[in-house]
């Protein structure tokens, strides 16, 4: 069973995004800031991360940019989250090192689609 | 506020309410879910419906923000976006796994609606900018009708979907046809009792309705009937189903207003193109409706636009008239009315801007109302000064009376201007008005671009010059004004002026009141003459227009009556004339209102509060 940490600020999408992938067969991890996602990472070795940009402590550009840099931690791959929707976040999240992207409000559909991809299929 | 800030605070209010819409729907539907037993009887569920709850009325609390924004509010909207995202995906996610963990038909309809909604929230929000579409600029008529044109493209090439309603008591046939539905890509929404269809119709207004026709509450007829005696509710197509292999129950639905008949059981084929038919005419009239709405909005557009200059009932004509907006001139019998502030100048040199604004402000509030009330146009402001329009664009048999009456209200209105500049620690103020009646050339006078309508020649400028013939508080006519009035007219005594551009002299009357129905009157504020015990000596000067001319001339102080000076003076003085007074406390304006032999009466243009005191305070005995 993959497992996929889940790096989101805000309590009520951790629960539901959370719970949502839970039904589709996926263990999740949780982390409420970016230095936990990181740390959750070193520990616990997710098979990928859903990581929301815009987080407190430190913040998901940052968080990308350090895992790559890490030669442990870079192979984990990475989907950012935004809410903005901006034309040039993606093109940032795939600078900053993220293995792709995508928006909130989450599709579920699509966004298992990118994890599956990244993944190979949840059992 | 200006224009352009006007305009895009409507927008914004515009935007606001189409994203609040949806939201209220979601927030009502969870409402109801809320109270659902099989919702209420369980706490994980209901934990998750609350959760919707809460999400929804965190969205309908962020979107007060929106009325606040400005043009530049980038930043904001970018956080805005992203709480608002966050929140209905919320709403998105509770709602999909509410639907996984409870099977109750009731509470997956309105899980059903609580998406639908969601959808069309997050739809508006990715389309919300703070820039106007381009679209919005361009007519909204022809706007309409370039996407009829888009319409019948887009419709031709994709099957057309929209919600249905659903209605019969036998759980199975209809989960056959919702199921039917849902395969065309329909929204469904299902019903199994009469009494419960006309509710899902008062609350989801879906497109269209299939109706059963036996049904134990109400049977379908019934429910027809009932259809087509509600306003709200007629304009939904039903389409009768039933089992009952009869012409005659065909004709009766007909007669009972139902839009289509199918039979039992139903071929997909031909459900297909019944529903595609119908929803394609609800489409056209939906439209046709959007269109009359939009055909109103722009006529409340020029309402709220030419409603500022004029008054309701002539644009209601202008409205009527198709005509009534396009370039050129015609020639017009109107009556003329200028007024002016008495000594604004002076006024205005003792003010900051933001107080001569305010003054004006004051002052042309308070006077556009009145125009409008006798249903003038406001052609004009300059500065302290109105130029308004009796008879353009729309003439009336009493243009001229309307003028007459409007100039003494706009007299007996100045108290109130001033108890107003009093509040705002402004000055006092008296105004002049003219009158003149006779041809003009009306019309939307300016380029395509920038165009007003107005009024040019030779009797506009004569109404300046008559106009500035008065001093505060008077107005005078010209002799083809009181002509014209049909209103018993009472005036004081005539002015003989000579005016540029006039051969003769010109007889000008002092408009004292009109007679019914307007029955106004200017209150008589007569003050006594006082005479000056020791005449102090003090030097007049002609003014020609605002320049200075000619030189100083020596002259007595006599006697005053509130604004009224009278003077002994060698030199001849012109009647009418403006001058300057220097040798009181400061330089005062006064204009020659009468002369007798040496001795003249002036009326003070300007004066301040200190020469006032000044004037009333000089020694005195009675006359």
């Amino acid at each position: 069973m993959p497992t996929v940490l889940l790096v989101e600020d805000n309590e009520m999408n951790r629960d539901m995004l959370s719970r949502r992938l839970q039904r589709k067969g996926y263990e999740v991890l949780l982390a409420v800031d970016g230095q936990q996602g990181i740390d959750l990472c070193r520990s616990e070795m997710p098979n990928l991360v859903l990581l929301d940009m815009s987080l407190p402590v430190k913040d998901g550009w940052q968080v990308a940019r350090e895992m790559k840099a890490d030669s442990g931690l870079c192979n984990i791959p990475i989907i950012a989250l935004t809410a903005h929707a901006m034309a040039d976040d993606r093109q940032r999240a795939l600078q900053a090192g993220c293995d792709d992207y995508d928006t909130k409000p989450v599709d579920l559909p699509r966004l298992l689609a990118k994890i599956e991809c990244l993944l190979g299929p949840a059992e | 506020m200006d224009d352009k800030e006007r305009i895009f605070k409507a927008y914004l209010d515009d935007k606001r309410q189409s994203l609040q819409a949806p939201l209220a729907s979601v927030a009502a539907y969870t409402e109801s879910l809320l109270e659902l037993p099989a919702i209420a009887g369980d706490d994980a569920l209901l934990a998750d419906a609350q959760r919707i709850a809460r999400a929804a009325a965190e969205i309908l609390d962020v979107l007060q923000v929106v009325s606040t924004l400005s043009v530049t509010s980038q930043t904001e909207i970018s956080r805005l976006r992203h709480d608002l995202r966050n929140a209905i995906g919320l709403v998105d996610g509770y709602s999909e796994m509410l639907m996984e963990d409870c099977g109750a038909a009731e509470a997956q309809a309105f899980l059903t609606q609580i998406r639908h909604q969601s959808r069309l929230f997050q739809e508006r929000l990715d389309g919300f900018s703070l820039q106007p579409a381009e679209s919005s600029k361009v007519d909204p008529i022809a706007a309409m009708f370039q996407s009829f044109k888009r319409g019948i493209i887009r419709d031709d090439q994709d099957h057309l979907t929209g919600s249905i309603l659903v209605v019969d008591d036998n759980d199975s046939s209809r989960d056959l046809l919702a199921h039917q539905l849902q395969r065309q890509d329909h929204m469904v929404i299902e019903a199994a009792s009469g009494e419960r269809c006309l509710e899902v119709m008062r609350s989801a207004n879906p497109d269209l309705v299939l109706l059963d026709l036996v049904m134990p509450d109400m049977n379908g007829y019934e429910v027809l009937q009932v259809i087509r005696s509600d306003e709200a509710l007629r304009r939904i197509p039903v389409i009768v189903v039933s089992g009952m292999q009869d012409e005659e129950g065909a004709v009766r639905c007909i007669d009972a207003g139902a839009s289509d008949y199918l039979l039992k059981p139903v071929n997909a084929t031909l459900l297909r193109a019944r529903i595609g038919a119908l929803l394609e005419t609800k489409r056209w009239q939906d439209r046709e409706r959007e269109y009359l709405a939009e055909l109103e909005k722009s006529q409340r557009f020029i309402r709220k636009v030419f409603g500022r200059y004029l008054s309701d009932e002539i644009v209601q004509r202008l409205l009527d008239d198709n005509n009534g907006l396009s370039m050129g001139g015609e020639r017009r019998t109107v009556t003329i009315l200028m007024a002016d502030i008495r000594g604004f100048s002076a006024i205005s040199e003792q003010l900051a801007p933001e107080q001569c604004v305010q003054l004006l402000n004051n002052y042309l509030g308070v006077m556009t109302e009145i125009i409008q009330r006798y249903r003038g146009t406001v052609d004009e402001f300059v500065g302290d000064g109105i130029l308004a329009i009796f008879g353009a664009p729309v003439s009336d048999k009493d243009d001229c009376d309307r003028a007459l009456a409007c100039a003494l209200a706009m007299q007996l209105a100045i108290k109130e201007v001033n108890a107003r500049n009093r509040a705002d620690n402004l000055p006092e103020i008296a105004i002049g008005i003219g009158l003149n009646t006779g041809d003009v050339v009306a019309g939307n006078i300016g380029s395509e671009l920038r165009s007003k309508y107005g009024v040019v020649g030779h009797n506009v400028n004569l109404t300046g010059r008559i106009e500035s013939c008065t001093v505060g508080g008077q107005i005078l006519a010209s002799p083809a004004t009181v002509a014209a009035a049909s209103v018993e007219v009472l005036t004081g005594k005539g002015v003989g002026v000579s005016l540029k551009g006039m051969a003769e002299p010109v007889d000008l009357a002092e408009i004292l009141g009109v007679g019914l129905p307007y029955d106004l009157l200017l209150e008589g504020v007569q003050s006594q003459w006082q005479a000056i015990s020791s005449p102090p000596e003090l030097q007049l000067s002609l003014m020609s227009g605002k320049q200075l001319a000619g030189q100083q001339l020596p002259v007595r102080l006599v006697a005053v009556a509130g604004d009224q000076l009278r003077l002994t003076s060698a030199a001849s003085l012109p009647l009418l004339a403006d001058v300057r007074l220097e040798g009181l406390i400061e330089s005062c304006y006064a204009k020659v209102t009468e002369g007798e032999g040496e001795t003249y009466t002036l009326t003070l243009t300007s004066a301040t509060e200190a020469l006032r005191a000044v004037l009333s305070n000089l020694p005195t005995h009675l006359n």
